[in-house]
Parts: C-alpha cells; structure tokens; sequence
C-alpha cells in the first residue's frame, strides 16, 4: 500500500488543498446536509471535502463560491 | 451500480439498460444450450450463435459505463471509478497467478467463460472496501 501512500501524497487519491468549509457553514449554522442540499451533492461528499479526503472538481468550487458569495482564493488555497 | 438517488432518472435508465441486457442474455444462453442445441450447425453459424451471449454482456459493461458518467455526485463518482479500478486489478493478478500455476502445476484450464462474473465479484469487494476506507 505504500504506492498509494505515494499517490495520495500527489493529491491523486486525496485532496492536497486546504479549504475553509466548515468555518464558513458553522458561521451559518448549516450542517452538512443543509450545505449538501444546497449544492446538489450528497452529504459524504461535503464531510470529505471538508476533512481534505476530497478536492472539489473545478465547477463544484465555483458552485461552493457563489454559494458563499466569495472569491474561490478566499475558501480554497493549497498548502504550499 | 447506484449513480445518484435510488430513483434518479440516470439510476432508472442504468437499471433498465441493466436488466434488459441481463434478460437477452439469459434468454440467448438457454436458446443456443437447451431450446434450440447449436451443435450440429455448420461451423461458422456455430461460432457465430455461441457468440450471440456476447453481446447483451457487451451492453452490460457499456452500462455500468454510461452509469459511470452519468452518476450525479463527483465524490460517489470517483470512488466507483476508484472500486472498478481496484477490481480490474484483484482480476488481472489473480488471472496471471492463475496463468502461472496452471503452466508450472497441474491447475487446470480457468474457465475464461466465468472471467466477467469474477470480474464483478471482485468489483463487490473492491466497492465494500473502498467504501470501508472512507467512512
């Protein structure tokens, strides 16, 4: 398991981006679902993006973004 | 496969495409074997009636691949993609190992007829690990 040690660690199996989703859906009061609901995803897909398990696709980002009124940079940065 | 809510319109067309194929399939597999025997066909109409099975497991596979780009959640997407992968893997080791004690021991032939159920059987176990790793 070690190789898919390595490709997580590229980001391939795993997110390798930083995101700010809890903070700004607790400073909502949304759970997950609420937050899953208003996107169009299920709500394992939120937990996983918000534990770093997942990075979004481009258009959920951008979905994400406009949901909370805010540029992408300002939800999403990588970690280096 | 489920590719979005139990009762999405690309769920009912997967199922339906699904069952569809799996039904030819039956049907054509008890023609050539009990209802009308194909063994005394000459032999091009031979091969090519033992190949009519071929075909709705040809519409299953293609399928499971619309299912796969039709699934609604990128997340649940991508761990399907993630479990099929691993399953094609679990397969193609298993068939080389197989290859290897069968030319090296006295294991038999592996009956190539079985290659897809394994493949979906490995796909089972791939899934319930994949989704174990995530929870």
């Amino acid at each position: 398991m070690r190789s898919l040690g390595r490709l997580r660690g590229l980001g391939v199996l795993e997110g390798s981006v930083k995101n700010r989703l809890k903070v700004l859906r607790a400073e909502r009061d949304w759970s997950q679902g609420d937050l899953a609901e208003r996107l169009g995803v299920s709500r394992q897909s939120v937990n996983a993006i918000e534990t770093g398990k997942y990075d979004p696709s481009l258009p959920l980002a951008f979905r994400i973004a406009r949901l909370f009124d805010l540029p992408i940079e300002q939800i999403f940065s990588d970690e280096a | 496969m489920r590719c979005g809510p139990k009762f999405s319109p690309a769920n009912r067309r997967y199922q339906l495409r699904f069952w569809s194929a799996m039904t030819a399939y039956v049907v054509l597999v008890a023609m050539i074997s009990w209802i009308t025997p194909i063994d005394h066909l000459p032999d091009g109409w031979r091969h090519a009636a033992a190949l009519l099975p071929v075909i709705p497991i040809g519409v299953v596979i293609w399928a499971m691949a619309r299912a796969l780009e039709e699934m609604e959640d990128e997340y649940f997407r991508l761990l399907q993609a993630r479990s099929m992968l691993l399953a094609t893997g679990i397969l193609l080791l298993g068939a080389t190992a197989w290859g290897f004690l069968q030319e090296y021991t006295d294991l038999p032939p592996f009956p190539v007829i079985i290659l897809f159920p394994c493949w979906c059987a490995a796909w089972g176990v791939s899934a319930a690990w994949v989704s174990w790793r995530v929870r």
